[in-house]
């Protein structure tokens, strides 16, 4: 009787569909493959976002994404705020945002504090949304898809399947402190 | 051993190999990129001949690491993150410099070179028992 019991207890488990995701190889592949891409999405575009004018100069790259907030807005405080403040301090702008897309990118890469930085990749992908959900030519589902995507990789916790999460997260738990409750982050 | 997934290979513990070795396939694999037709298409990244022989490099120490040697990984680490600072010096620049490539460049080398490090500093793996305790089910 006692051998059979987990035998059933894995039947009735499949049966009802409640496999864990950990244990599922084509859910852990399509987990890695998900943050993967989404790092290239972060990592592909800060090829484009050049210092020190950000594209200033030939209205182009960064300068043209801000500007389109105001030429074409999305929600008029936000345009307010980026013709005069973003604006008027593009160089200082630009690099905040090639700091947080680059450590988006860099960080979805290796799966490290993954919950974390997905949400800061919805944030940024909500941002870009504000500078040209209404530019002709744009797509705006582009945008709904970046924060999707992003959320997905926090939500899942993506970075515990082949990523430092993964290695990170059990040492964080058995450490005390804030090391502790950054595990929260991974 | 009084550690589980200790040592296996001769310093590696067992829950490092497989990200070092997924990560030391990303960096062997990630040259390929610069065969592809310029454009957002296609290209995800720009990986210059300098910047591919470093991540073919990195990974292949990578590679070596997950089979025994971990410090290997810091090596592979320090490599990727001091070219990713050139290439970020060479941004503000406004230089190509030595890396060459753009801003993908130096975002692929700090990811990969944050990615062995980590790995290769990080120490013994947890007890189980505590690992399936506190905070597993978070």
């Amino acid at each position: 009787m006692a051998r059979t019991e987990p035998v059933q207890a894995a039947a009735a488990t499949q049966t009802s569909g409640a496999v864990g995701l950990a244990d599922d190889r084509l859910a852990r592949a399509s987990v890695v493959t998900l943050r993967v891409v989404m790092a290239f999405l972060w990592i592909q575009n800060t090829r484009w976002k050049i210092p020190p004018d950000f594209g200033a100069d030939r209205k182009d790259g960064l300068y043209r994404y801000v500007e389109d907030a105001v030429t074409y807005p999305v929600f008029p405080p936000y345009s307010w705020l980026a013709e005069h403040v973003l604006l008027p301090n593009l160089g200082l702008f630009g690099w905040a945002v090639l700091a947080a897309e680059a450590t988006i990118g860099a960080c979805l890469l290796v799966g490290f504090m993954t919950r974390l930085v997905g949400l800061l990749g919805v944030a940024q992908a909500f941002a870009i949304f504000l500078s040209v959900g209404q530019t002709p030519g744009e797509w705006p589902w582009s945008y709904y898809l970046m924060m999707v995507g992003c959320l997905a990789v926090a939500g899942v916790a993506a970075g515990r399947v082949a990523g430092l999460d993964g290695v990170l997260r059990p040492r964080l738990l058995q450490s005390g402190g804030l090391l502790r409750r950054a595990a929260v982050f991974s | 051993m009084n550690r589980v997934g200790a040592v296996t290979g001769g310093g590696t513990a067992a829950d490092l190999r497989g990200p070092l070795r997924f990560f030391s396939g990303l960096a062997v694999v990630s040259p390929v990129f610069s065969l592809a037709p310029v454009g957002d298409a296609y290209r995800w990244v720009d990986v210059s001949a300098v910047s591919g022989v470093l991540v073919v490099v990195a990974g292949l120490l990578g590679l070596a690491a997950s089979t025994g040697r971990q410090r290997l990984a810091v090596v592979a680490g320090a490599l990727c993150l001091a070219a990713a600072v050139v290439r970020l010096v060479s941004l503000a620049l406004q230089t190509s410099g030595p890396v060459g490539g753009s801003g993908s460049t130096m975002t692929l080398l700090a990811g990969l070179g944050l990615g062995f490090l980590v790995l290769g500093l990080v120490g013994p793996t947890p007890d189980p028992v505590s690992r399936g305790g506190a905070g597993a089910r978070r």
